[in-house]
């Protein structure tokens, strides 16, 4: 039997057409094997998400950036070309601000945690009886 | 001890309302409560399929005395009769419902037997659920416990959605000291959040594309949550009457559905949509179809055209 080693990694990414994705739903359908490949990839996936990003020191950071500069093309664009459509974007923002208020109600976003709203859902989902398998895992 | 505060709860907090289940005597419903009766352990795989979109995840899930528990990782949810305790690797977090209408299954499913088989080296038998006569869910059961161990759903295309495979399974016999069991790791929990009943959401339909808003409940932040289901399949739809974009959306990816633009997460076991109507912002979550999701989605509130305004800004200043 051939394994689709390269396209399970593909699979989780979304990056494979239609008739490919048909074909590795097959396999896996009969392959235990590949059924474990694909969790541990997910598994790996998920535990890469949840590394801590690291800040680049600074001295890492500021070299590349000061010998950009040091090369850099030294001329200079007149501003006076930007400010020629100042009013208008002024105009615009005032604008957009007027709508946006109006549209935007009364005040800023509700914070939506989603793990808060999948907690809700399920919780009434699993009051009535279903199939265990598809509707009560836990996602990332 | 544990065990027997929660099933109190439950007992106290569920009440059912509103008439009688129409369909008792049908196959499709006799079908998943059999499902739903075996105490069994089992690993298995779970993926969702939509369009350029796929989400898999490996699970442990394990059925006892009608609750379940299921984890993925460091994160497990146990569950039992209106009661849900979720943990996140580091606290539990209850929710308990306190109504629920009663369950019903659309008499547009109906039920055929492929026949018997073979899977995991059991006797097993394969049976589909039609919906109008086309192949909705196909489950493979094991013959000895009616426990579900392979599950396709399908598109309206006849396309897989979602699939489970149990990779490994054993009924009750099986059990052993290690096996982890819902009623043990269900925490004590002296202050679950309530589920409690809302006004009726006046915007959201009662019914959209054979599926009917089974109860409305308080959501997060001053929200109206709307539960439909159609008894195979669920969704929710969470209503604030501000417009913003929820911030697990920002990175999200756009789908078109129905001829409007809708953020989307996809999921293992389910999806999400996401979209402004003006004054209004509504997040969907279920494990609906696709095709399904197209013909409910007209019924709700359309995406508003606040987005007109930012392509006008583009448009205009780049």
């Amino acid at each position: 039997m051939t394994h689709p080693d390269d396209l399970l990694s593909a699979l989780l990414d979304g990056e494979l057409t239609p008739a490919e994705r048909r074909v590795v739903a097959a396999h896996l359908d009969g392959c235990g094997e590949c059924r474990t490949e694909l969790a541990d990839l997910s598994m790996a996936r998920t535990a890469l998400r949840g590394l801590p990003r690291l800040e680049l020191p600074e001295a890492l950071l500021a070299a590349p950036i000061t010998a950009e500069i040091e090369t850099a093309d030294d001329t200079v664009v007149p501003l006076r070309s930007r400010r020629r459509f100042g009013w208008a974007v002024g105009a615009a923002a005032a604008l957009a601000l007027a709508v946006g208020l109006v549209v935007t109600g009364d005040g800023p976003a509700p914070a939506a945690d989603l793990d808060t709203l999948a907690e809700q859902h399920t919780a009434r989902v699993v009051v009535d009886p279903g199939f265990v398998t598809i509707r009560m895992t836990v996602d990332e | 001890m544990r065990r027997s505060l929660t099933v109190a709860f439950v007992a106290a907090a569920l009440t059912l309302t509103g008439s009688a289940a129409a369909f008792a005597d049908e196959p499709v419903e006799s079908l998943i409560r059999s499902t739903e009766e075996a105490d069994f352990h089992g690993n298995g795989v779970v993926l969702t399929i939509w369009g350029s979109e796929t989400a898999a995840a490996v699970f442990s899930v394990t059925r006892s005395r009608g609750m379940s528990m299921v984890s993925t990782g460091d994160r497990m949810v146990a569950a039992g009769g209106g009661m849900l305790a979720r943990f996140d690797g580091e606290s539990w977090y209850g929710t308990g419902v306190v109504e629920a209408a009663p369950w019903e299954v659309s008499d547009r499913y109906a039920l055929t037997e492929d026949g018997a088989t073979r899977r995991l080296d059991r006797d097993a038998l394969s049976v589909t659920v039609l919906e109008d006569g086309v192949a909705r869910v196909r489950i493979t059961l094991d013959a000895a416990t009616s426990v579900p161990l392979r599950t396709d759903v399908f598109d309206g295309a006849g396309r897989i959605f979602r699939a489970a495979f149990l990779t490994e399974m054993a009924g009750a016999e099986g059990f052993t000291d290690a096996t982890p069991m819902p009623d043990d790791v269900m925490p004590p929990m002296d202050d679950p959040r309530k589920m409690t009943t809302a006004v009726s959401p006046d915007r959201l339909p009662g019914s959209a594309a054979g599926y009917w808003r089974a109860n409305a409940y308080d959501a997060p932040n001053d929200g109206v949550h709307a539960f439909y289901t159609d008894g195979l399949f669920t969704f929710s739809v969470f209503e604030w009457n501000r417009t913003a974009t929820p911030a697990a959306f920002e990175r999200a990816s756009e789908v078109r559905i129905a001829g409007h633009d809708y953020r989307r997460i996809v999921e293992p076991s389910r999806i999400w949509l996401q979209w402004h109507a003006p004054d209004h912002t509504y997040v969907l979550v279920g494990d609906l179809p696709p095709d399904h999701l197209a013909r409910i989605l007209p019924a709700l509130p359309e995406p508003g055209d606040r987005a007109m305004l930012v392509r006008l800004w583009r448009s205009l200043f780049g």
